[in-house]
């Protein structure tokens, strides 16, 4: 069975090409390496199964040009992932995530390409304070425009699903970290920290509260999902059963880089930036009851991550 | 409550020329108000508009949303966007795809940079209970959820509202967004009551009905509709923003009853009616769409027709029984 991974050399689609090249599939990767790295695939290109093809999903013309017709499912990951960019720049993420699923779906059509499994993102959500968040929830108003993007995405794929007779899974993801993440809190702490391990400059108060995933985690989520999801459209949330704070996390970190003497300072307010959500709680009830149980608890999943980070081990 | 419309302020209306439109500007218009029309004209014309423009009552560009230059020069100097233009026709997104990513997802991003550029804080935007979908159960709720929407026209204004939200955030404007029931009045140029009368104005013996004639929606008039809007962005003036209502009645129409009325109305009697049998009317189509109109209710707006009853004034206008020009006065009286 061959598929197709957009964006699929980057932090999650490298890992997920990974594993099913291991379960015998033929894998085909679409990246631009904005994000996306060669280190990431590099050690699969002597392997017949995979193939590569460096490629922009916003020019058309090579989207239509490169896309095989005999694929089973497109994995659409490629977007723009740094949340933080998009409150300088917007129209960063109204392209790299709302145009290019419009034109992937576009050339999905043309070549009859019927399964679409797009991660979404919990940014969709927008703020929505101490409760915990169903797949149901409404009124979906994204604080950001990488939330609102993905959003506009999600309602693509919807359209085109019913008009073209496709499928599509589609996952809304709580902060997922481990090796080859790219960045985030914990890269961004880490790079402080080397430069100076006496001071930690953490953006907000610090007690920003929401949940983290292992990328084995999140793997097996996504194979769950594809393999037992039957319906023609389908929405999952997707966290670990518990939260952390961004203060634990520089705790943890400290400690793990055995830190003894340092001073902590936070910038005001009570979030990292414009368009950060402090506080986003999700329910997992519909994954678990396909039978998907998470291994890693927040503090687990960061606690790893550090250490496989600080290993440099990809 | 006082005055819905505060004449010191000055309005950009894009596709202002179109069907709700043309409409809004007769009100500002003849409520005294400094009024600008940004309208492409693709799917209207200047008919409605043309003699605000020659005796300069209003400012016209006959310019695209997606020329972003333009848009930036002519937004400025106005205190508040009343954004209206959009693909309309929700069968035409099946052909031309790209249409509704452009004219909705990347038009609405285009104000927004524009409003930001000029520091205009306010929109009153027009979204759709379209944007509800299918996977619902039970009435369309502001709470519903997730929006799996079927049509490409339901994906646009999704992305629309979802970008308005990212900037209510991130550059501190303040969105009133409107999830309508169909809209209807003279002046339409597609929808039901339009394509069913032009059908039995060509043959009066047969009517052909998409679909299995099965299909129920809410319908209400257009000065309801613009009544609802300003109702609401009056009441409430303090966010948190956006601030979403459905805006509808909270009764349909079913299609079988809105061919009786335009046949009543007509004088036709033995129609025969052939139904092309599909379950939907076209792909992207909803057969049925029950929208939760309790939200505004509670903030004390109604519709004054029932569903019916406005389907039968919209008949009674479009077949030049009833003349209906909006206007402060009227506007309460509606």
């Amino acid at each position: 069975m061959h598929i197709l991974i957009t964006g699929g050399a980057g932090f999650i689609g490298s890992q997920l090409a990974d594993f099913y090249l291991g379960q015998g599939y033929k894998v085909t990767v679409f990246d631009n390496l904005s994000w996306g790295k060669e280190a990431f695939i590099k050690h699969n290109y002597a392997n017949p199964r995979f193939k590569f093809c460096k490629l922009d999903l916003l020019n058309i013309k090579e989207l239509n040009m490169n896309l095989p017709t005999n694929i089973h499912t497109i994995f659409h990951l490629a977007a723009n992932s740094d949340i933080m960019r998009g409150a300088d720049d917007p129209a960063i993420d109204f392209k790299n995530t709302t145009q290019v699923t419009f034109n992937l779906l576009n050339a999905m059509r043309l070549k009859k390409i019927k399964r679409i499994f797009y991660t979404s993102g919990s940014g969709v959500y927008g703020e929505v304070g101490k409760v915990k968040v169903p797949e149901t929830f409404g009124p979906l108003f994204p604080y950001s425009m990488y939330g609102a993007t993905k959003l506009a995405a999600e309602g693509m794929i919807a359209a085109f699903v019913n008009l073209y007779d496709m499928q599509a899974w589609m996952i809304r993801p709580a902060n997922i970290i481990g090796p080859r993440a790219t960045h985030g809190v914990i890269l961004d702490f880490m790079n402080k920290l080397k430069k100076n391990p006496k001071k930690l400059e953490i953006l907000g108060d610090g007690n920003q509260n929401k949940s983290y995933l292992y990328i084995t985690d999140v793997i097996d989520a996504i194979d769950c999902i594809w393999k037992k999801e039957k319906n023609k459209i389908s929405v999952y949330n997707l966290a670990s059963d518990s939260t952390i704070t961004v203060n634990e996390i520089a705790k943890i970190l400290i400690k793990e880089m055995s830190i003894n003497e340092i001073s902590i300072n936070h910038t005001k307010g009570d979030r990292g930036w414009k368009g950060d959500v402090p506080i986003i709680w999700l329910t997992n009830d519909k994954l678990n009851s396909l039978g998907w149980k998470c291994q890693y608890s927040s503090k687990e999943a960061v606690r790893k991550t550090i250490q496989v980070l600080l290993s440099k081990s990809l | 409550m006082k005055k819905l419309i505060d004449r010191n302020k000055r309005w950009f209306i894009t596709g202002g020329a179109g069907f709700i439109g043309s409409h809004v500007v007769d009100l500002l218009v003849s409520a005294g108000c400094k009024v600008t029309v940004y309208d492409n004209l693709r799917s209207s014309t200047t008919n409605y508009i043309k003699d605000y423009i020659t005796s300069k009552k209003i400012t016209f560009y006959k310019k695209d949303l997606l020329d972003q230059t333009t848009l930036r020069k002519a937004m400025k100097g106005h205190d508040i966007i009343w954004h209206l233009g959009a693909n309309t026709n929700i069968p035409d997104g099946f052909t031309k795809h790209r249409m509704d990513l452009e004219n909705d997802a990347i038009a609405t991003w285009n104000v927004l940079e524009s409003m930001v550029q000029n520091n205009i804080k306010d929109i009153l935007f027009s979204s759709t209970g379209a944007v509800y979908g299918e996977q619902i159960t039970g009435d369309f709720a502001e709470t519903s959820g997730p929006l799996i929407p079927v049509s490409l026209y339901g994906a646009g204004k999704i992305a629309s509202e979802a970008f308005i939200s990212a900037y209510c955030n991130l550059f501190d404007i303040k969105a009133w967004i409107f999830r309508f029931g169909n809209v209807i009045g003279e002046r339409t140029n597609h929808g039901i009551i339009y394509d069913f009368i032009h059908k039995l104005k060509k043959n009066q013996k047969v009517l052909e009905v998409l679909g299995t004639g099965k299909g129920e929606k809410n319908y209400f008039l257009v000065e309801e509709c613009i009544h609802g809007i300003l109702y609401t962005y009056n009441k409430v003036k303090k966010g948190p923003f956006p601030v979403l209502v459905n805006l509808g009645t909270d009764s349909t129409s079913k299609i079988m009853k809105i061919s009786k009325i335009i046949m009543e109305e007509m004088n036709l009697k033995n129609v025969k009616y052939v139904f092309t049998g599909t379950q939907k009317g076209w792909p992207g189509d909803q057969p049925v769409v029950l929208l939760d109109t309790s939200k505004i209710h509670k903030l004390g707006w109604y519709a004054k027709k029932t569903s019916d009853q406005a389907v039968r004034i919209a008949v009674r206008r479009l077949l030049g029984k009833e003349k209906f020009k909006l206007s402060v006065d009227n506007l309460e009286k509606r």
